[in-house]
């Protein structure tokens, strides 16, 4: 739904246009980058528990669009091994007006940073590797 | 009872398998199932890990109370986006 291991087609993403009532849309694209921590990342590898990702994914959706107002909100995450430069992650927020669309798109990735289980691996040009540690303040809810 | 225990990431590795299915006492809590999976030699380093754990997909509280045929999944810090 939400997790691919394909690679995103960015410009197919961005074309596809939201209702001519929206007068914003502001997109957020997640890339891999060469460092961490002044070590040189060669690639990575994100694991996911795919069928509970897709669920928080459309509950973190379902809240933003609720707290922000927005109308419109698009997700897609890549998993699997990304080399230096691929696109991880694509977000879209859409709405009539442009300051709860920023503010919505915001919110959705740093809750998608904290509260999905997927899994970053760096591999470093060294040759070593390591399971990055993000925080981790998911909330239990029963 | 029967569960189905998942490992990602750094679990998945020291486990080295993705899957688990094993026998459990009938009321046993999450973090009394936990206790007694983190005595094997190979997993025991990872004993402090911080983790969160969901049956069968739901983030749970470590009281939780297991039930026959859930799946426990052990969360260690994610680091998606």
């Amino acid at each position: 739904m939400y997790i691919t291991r394909q690679p995103i087609a960015v410009e197919a993403f961005l074309k596809e246009k939201p209702s001519a009532s929206y007068g914003a849309s502001v997109h957020f694209i997640g890339t891999v980058r060469n460092h961490q921590d002044g070590r040189s990342v060669k690639k990575l590898y994100y694991e996911c528990y795919k069928s509970m990702a897709d669920k928080q994914i459309a509950a973190i959706i379902d809240r933003a669009k609720h707290t922000y107002g927005v109308n419109r909100i698009r997700v897609s995450h890549r998993v699997g091994w990304l080399e230096v430069g691929d696109v991880a992650i694509v977000i879209e927020v859409s709405s009539p007006h442009r300051e709860e669309a920023f503010t919505a798109c915001r919110a959705v990735i740093e809750e998608i940073k904290k509260k999905v289980p997927i899994w970053k691996k760096e591999v470093y040009e060294d040759g070593t590797s390591e399971w990055i540690h993000c925080s981790h303040t998911a909330e239990v809810t029963s | 009872m029967i569960i189905k225990v998942l490992f990602f990431a750094q679990l998945k590795d020291a486990f080295g398998v993705g899957e688990r299915t094993m026998e459990a006492r009938e009321g046993t809590t999450v973090s009394e199932f936990i206790q007694s999976l983190f005595e094997e030699t190979a997993v025991a380093r990872l004993k402090g890990l911080p983790m969160l754990y969901s049956i069968n997909e739901d983030f749970v509280d470590e009281n939780q109370a297991l039930r026959d045929k859930d799946t426990l999944a052990l969360l260690p810090p994610v680091a998606g986006g």
